[in-house]
C-alpha cells in the first residue's frame, strides 16, 4: 500500500502533506490533483451525515480517497493506493488513523501562536503523523 | 511533556483570570484611541480563541457535527459555556421576528468587577462566539447588548445577539 495524506484548511489550501511508502517523483502530482478534485465530493458527503468521518468519498482507478472533517472545517484527506502484494486497509483502521491524527492536530491548534489556516511546518507534528500512519496503515 | 486533553479539574482562580484580563484591557486601552477601537481589539482577541475552543470541545464531548444554527448555539450555551465558565448560560432564546437568537447571561465573568458603561468588557466573549461560528462555517454577525430586565430594580442582563445572515 502507498498513501498520501494531506490536511486541507477551511479555505481549501493544503497546510500539511505526508507520503507513506509512495514514490513522490512519479505519482505525487497526480495524487495531489486527485485529492484536490475529491474536495468537491467532501462537500457533498458532509451534507448527508453529521459524522466527522466521511468514509470513502471518491475513487480514481484503483485509488480510494478517504476524508475526515474537523469541527473547524479542516479536512484530512487520505489517498490509498493498493500495490500488488497488499490489499486496502479496512475502514475501521482508517477511522482510527483519522481519530489519532485529529488529536495530533488538536494539540497543534491549541498552541497560542498557531493562527487558523497557517501551514503546519513543525517537525514533531510530522513525526507524530508518521508514527500514527505506521501504527494503523502498514 | 504533553498535557491530557481530557476533562480534568479545569478550575482557575477568579483572581488569576481577573488579573490577566485586566492586564489585557490595560494593554488594549493604551493602544486604542476610542472605546469602539478598544472593543474591536477585545473582540479580535476573543475570535482567535473560538477555533481552539470549538475543536477542543468537540474532541472532548465526542459531539456530532451540528448542522443547524440552533443546535450549534445550544451546544455553545450549554457545553462550551460549562467548560469556559463552569455553568451553562442563563438562556438561549429565538426571536421569531427576524430569526435571530440571543444568548443571555446576567453577569458575564468579564463584567464581574467592571461595570458595562461606554465599554462592555463582555465584547471579549462575543469575540469567542464569533470565532466559533466562523470556524464552523456559520458566519453570522454577533452583537453585544445590555438589556434592562426590570426598569424599577435597574437589573440588567447581557445579551449576545446572533443575527441571521
Amino acid at each position: 500500500m502507498s498513501y498520501s495524506f494531506v490536511i486541507v484548511s477551511k479555505n481549501d489550501s493544503p497546510i500539511f502533506e505526508y507520503v507513506l511508502n509512495g514514490d513522490a517523483s512519479e505519482s505525487g502530482h497526480l495524487n495531489q490533483f486527485i485529492i484536490h478534485a475529491a474536495l468537491d465530493c467532501v462537500d457533498e458527503a458532509q451534507a448527508s451525515t453529521t459524522q466527522w468521518f466521511l468514509r470513502c468519498v471518491d475513487r480514481f482507478n484503483d485509488k480510494s480517497i478517504f476524508a475526515y472533517i474537523t469541527a473547524g472545517l479542516t479536512r484530512f484527506m487520505l489517498l490509498a493506493e493498493p500495490t500488488s502484494s497488499t490489499s486496502i486497509k479496512s475502514e475501521d483502521a482508517i477511522r482510527s488513523f483519522f481519530l489519532d491524527i485529529n488529536e495530533c492536530y488538536l494539540r497543534h491548534v491549541m498552541n497560542p501562536f498557531y493562527v487558523e489556516g497557517q501551514a503546519i511546518s513543525s517537525d514533531s507534528f510530522r513525526e507524530k503523523v508518521a508514527n500514527v500512519a505506521r501504527k494503523y496503515l502498514l | 511533556m504533553e498535557k491530557t486533553l481530557k476533562k480534568g479539574r479545569p478550575d482557575i482562580a477568579m483572581s488569576s483570570f481577573s488579573f490577566l484580563f485586566a492586564e489585557m484591557l490595560n494593554y488594549f486601552h493604551s493602544r486604542a484611541s476610542s472605546s469602539d477601537e478598544l472593543e474591536g481589539r477585545l473582540q479580535a482577541a476573543g475570535e482567535r480563541l473560538g477555533l481552539k475552543v470549538l475543536e477542543l470541545m468537540t474532541y472532548r464531548e465526542k459531539a456530532n457535527r451540528k448542522d443547524t444554527l440552533e443546535s450549534f448555539l445550544s451546544f455553545i450555551s450549554n457545553n462550551v459555556w460549562r467548560m469556559l465558565f463552569g455553568r451553562p448560560a442563563d438562556g438561549l432564546q429565538r426571536i421569531p421576528a427576524d430569526n435571530s437568537y440571543m444568548i443571555l447571561e446576567s453577569v458575564p465573568i468579564t463584567n464581574r468587577y467592571i461595570e458595562a458603561g461606554q465599554l462592555n468588557p463582555a465584547t471579549f466573549i462575543t469575540g469567542i462566539i464569533i470565532g466559533m461560528l466562523r470556524a464552523a462555517g456559520f458566519n453570522n454577525p454577533v452583537e453585544t447588548h445590555v438589556w434592562k430586565k426590570d426598569e424599577s430594580t435597574n437589573e440588567t442582563t447581557n445579551v449576545y445577539l446572533v443575527k441571521s445572515k
